[in-house]
């Protein structure tokens, strides 16, 4: 397979985007212990407002700055106003009203955006490629895996070097304790989830080129972060991470050899995993 | 006067089930129809989450699964479609048992996530596998045989049709829960801990349940293909699966009128939201986190 | 002969050692206290002997058998019953429910889904002989939501007496227990059957001399001493070790 190099260099741009999803989502469980099936939602919110954004400043790189900001705002009041209000429930209940919003925010976003597939041009900069070897390789791509890359040890760092990730590493353990040790858990639930939010709203904005905008979008995307995170291991950033570059693998070797069957690469990589370790690579196994 | 009703509501209920389609007209017995074949799949559901404690985000995989097989066997095979049914079923079973093996090896969230990746498989496959499923077009065009002499075009013998499968429906699972089986399942979602402390093999029995509500969402599939003569991969969309949860939280979990009546609220409310608005997702999933938020029990919801 | 055998038992966490090379016998019908101070490693002991937690190394022999690692529903098959030091009841089930549920497992019937399982006069006489052994037959339809603190705790250790267990493990059976429901659950537990083996562990000193016939003392996941309870009393390490908690 002479352009195996650039499948595997796709594969890491997938692996990448469906890391910046995994990351946020996995934290969450791991500290909140909230499950959000509109975490897709915020994804796709991303994307449509970025698209508006850069046509509005006429620049790519300004919404992709602004977006996640507005969107990590927005999920800053979505977990002030909801999330909050059922973090301490059964998780049937949080299961149930975050459903409730992925139907909420995809009315919403037809209503605005329509139901037809839209493009979001690459920067100018980025608009070419770079040879590997003898294939073209675009450079906007490259800047994806360069961003994912950027963003996970950045995200890896906050969590093992500072005083705030040593609490949030705390909390992901032992809530119980980290709310001992006297840190404003309110306040860290807040950040951490809006951290998530604007996360997955940065990657909705940097797929945009890619993958396109469509109704669905976040349904898809959503489930192919549940079949990582499950993967990876739950409230793991490792497990996101190497779970995301497993996954994103498997799905594009499927796009690229089986289209017909693609999915089902990805789904018999988990179905795999699950029957050798079903807590994931990274996960704790419960006890009994 | 009033206890003897509350005692024996079950009969009057299936009287007025029984007496419903002149009464009704022919446009709302079909609704009654569609409601009856939903209450079926949403009780399936609640044995698994009302009682059983498994929250399942893919039971409308088995949904699938029996509508599917109903149409595909008789379109290939010439068989009469109703005898498709019991295929269905055991098909619907045996795929059942297969996942609920795999998902429940995990608990909680990530037997939610699993339920839920199964389910899309089985959406991809259906929307790729063209030749066997038809894609997102679907599949139709399958002769409704006649019963007897009646035709089940009929909106009236249609509906008499599927009235005896909702009501042993109901009253199998009735009866399961409250039998020695039933009672293990119950004390699953109680404490699973305390289960494996006095000696259940927890797994064998999730498995189980799994299985059984797979059934039963097999038949509500198989019934619906016949119902509508149409099946397309909609009916495997996440979502779907979403929605029938929704319908037996609304409902009142736990509880087996609970869900039944939930089905009837979702379909009547979608019937008549959307024919007042194209907004009626949002004001389904505005309804849904409200209600979640004041009324989590559900209307017919006993005490969490 | 000893009906349950712990032998050289390791077990940590991380860099935290709970389980330190433990070595403990358990006759039939023997009653047998584990104490020890707050982190002594006694909860995670039973938590081994019952299955929920595996060992790192050692054994554990119940009835000739070897247990360690085997999940805990093999382990109460095989003849091991516990109670729970926070309360693991079927909430939302009536008294009778719950010990129903405990009996049917070692009776059955589990498997049949057509028959009334409220109608199964044998299961229903098994249950409310058990209720009235631990004296709670006056509240069999009461839920789990309803009773008092104290009438969970015994309800705790019916549910697991319902097993016909060889060994009965109770984790701090009155903990959190008004001192006036104390003396009923001291009751209790001596009207146990003398062919059933209890580990107790206790924090309460007045309950475990009115029931063991042994002791052992648990200090940093070790062994410090075991013995009858005149010795353990007058032991100088184990008095130098509860200096200050005034419980000797």
């Amino acid at each position: 397979m002479a352009d195996l190099p650039i499948q595997l260099l796709n594969g890491l741009v997938y692996g990448m985007l469906l890391f910046l999803l995994s990351a946020g989502l996995s934290l969450i469980f791991g500290l909140l212990r909230v499950i959000n099936l509109a975490h897709g939602s915020f994804y796709m919110l991303g994307a449509f407002i970025g698209l508006t954004l850069s046509q509005f400043f006429g620049n790519f790189w300004m919404s992709l700055i602004t977006a996640p900001i507005l969107v990590g705002l927005l999920g800053v009041a979505f977990q002030l106003l909801f999330i909050r209000r059922v973090d301490r429930r059964p998780q049937l209940d949080q299961v149930l009203m975050t459903f409730g919003f992925t139907m909420i925010f995809f009315d919403v976003v037809q209503s605005i955006w329509g139901t037809a597939i839209r493009q979001l041009a690459p920067p100018a900069a980025l608009s070419g490629s770079i040879l590997i070897g003898t294939a073209p390789f675009p450079s906007y791509r490259l800047f994806l895996i360069a961003l994912g890359l950027t963003l996970a040890l950045l995200l890896w760092l906050g969590l093992e070097r500072t005083r705030v990730g040593a609490m949030v590493r705390a909390g992901v353990d032992h809530r119980a304790i980290a709310e001992g040790l006297g840190a404003n858990i309110d306040l860290l639930f807040t950040a951490i989830f809006a951290l998530s939010v604007a996360l997955a709203a940065l990657a909705g904005v940097a797929a945009g080129p890619v993958l396109g905008l469509y109704p669905g979008m976040d349904g898809e995307i959503l489930i192919l972060c549940f079949i990582t995170i499950v993967c990876g291991g739950m409230g793991s950033l490792r497990g996101a991470f190497i779970g995301s570059v497993l996954i994103g693998q498997a799905d594009n070797f499927g796009r690229a050899y089986l289209p017909e069957f693609a999915s089902f690469v990805v789904f018999a990589v988990m179905i795999a995993l699950l029957l050798a370790r079903p807590q994931g690579l990274f996960g704790q196994r419960a006890h009994g | 006067m009033v206890e003897a009703l509350r005692r024996h509501w079950h009969w009057l209920a299936l009287a007025l089930l029984i007496a419903a389609p002149p009464l009704l007209g022919r446009y709302a017995t079909g609704l009654l129809s569609e409601i009856l074949i939903t209450g079926i799949f949403a009780l399936s559901l609640d044995l698994l989450i009302g009682f059983t404690g498994l929250i399942s985000f893919g039971h409308a995989l088995f949904f699938g699964l029996g509508a599917y097989s109903v149409v595909i066997l008789t379109l290939h095979t010439g068989i009469n479609v109703l005898w498709c049914i019991p295929l269905a079923i055991a098909i619907s079973a045996g795929i059942g048992a297969t996942v609920g093996a795999l998902c429940t090896r995990a608990g909680g969230v990530t037997f939610l996530m699993l339920t839920m990746a199964f389910c899309q498989m089985f959406y991809a496959l259906a929307v790729h596998w063209r030749s066997m499923t038809g894609g997102s077009d679907g599949l139709g065009g399958f002769d409704l045989p006649d019963i007897g002499p009646w035709s089940l075009n009929t909106p009236a013998v249609m509906y008499w049709f599927i009235l005896p499968f909702f009501v042993l429906s109901y009253a199998m699972l009735t009866r399961l829960i409250a039998s020695p089986l039933g009672a293990i399942l119950i004390g699953i979602r109680q404490s699973e801990t305390r289960m494996r402390a006095i000696g259940y093999p927890v797994q064998l029995y999730k498995i189980t349940s799994f299985t059984i509500a797979a059934a039963f969402a097999g038949l509500s599939g198989a019934l619906f293909a016949i119902f509508a003569g149409f099946i397309s991969s909609d009916v495997l969309y996440w979502t779907r699966s979403g929605e029938a949860l929704v319908m037996v939280v609304l409902g009142g979990i736990g509880t087996l009128s609970g869900p039944v009546l939930g089905a009837a609220i979702f379909l009547l409310a979608k019937n008549l939201v959307s024919s007042y608005t194209h907004h009626w997702l949002l004001v389904v999933g505005a309804c849904f986190v409200a209600s979640v938020l004041f009324r989590p029990r559900g209307l017919l919801g006993r005490r969490r | 002969m000893s009906v349950l055998s712990v032998r050289n038992l390791r077990k940590s966490f991380g860099g935290l050692v709970v389980t330190n090379n433990v070595t403990l016998d358990l006759a039939a019908g023997e009653r047998h206290a584990l104490i020890g101070p707050n982190g002594a490693g006694k909860t995670s002991l039973v938590h081994q002997l019952s299955g929920q937690l595996s060992p790192d190394s050692g054994s554990i022999t119940l009835a000739g058998r070897p247990i360690h690692g085997l999940p805990p529903e093999r382990i109460c098959r095989l003849g091991m019953g516990r109670s729970f030091q926070r309360n693991t009841l079927f909430t939302d089930l009536t008294a009778l429910e719950n010990i129903r549920l405990a009996a049917q497992s070692v009776t059955g019937p589990r498997w049949t889904p057509l028959s009334v399982i409220a109608k199964n006069q044998r299961l229903q006489d098994v249950a409310t002989d058990t209720l009235t052994r631990i004296g709670l037959a006056h509240r069999a339809d009461t839920t789990v939501r309803a009773l008092s603190y104290g009438e969970c705790r015994q309800l705790e250790i019916g549910i697991a007496i319902a097993c016909q267990p060889k060994v009965m493990l109770l984790d701090e059976p009155t903990s959190g227990v008004a001192p006036s429901e104390t003396r009923g659950i001291t009751d209790l537990i001596r009207g146990l059957p003398s062919s059933m083996a209890i580990l107790l562990v206790e924090h309460d000193m007045d309950v475990v001399f009115a029931v063991a016939d042994r002791i052992t003392v648990l200090h940093r996941g070790a062994v410090l001493a075991s013995g009858r309870p005149d010795d353990i009393a007058r032991d100088q390490a184990v008095r130098d070790v509860y200096l200050g908690s005034g419980s000797f």
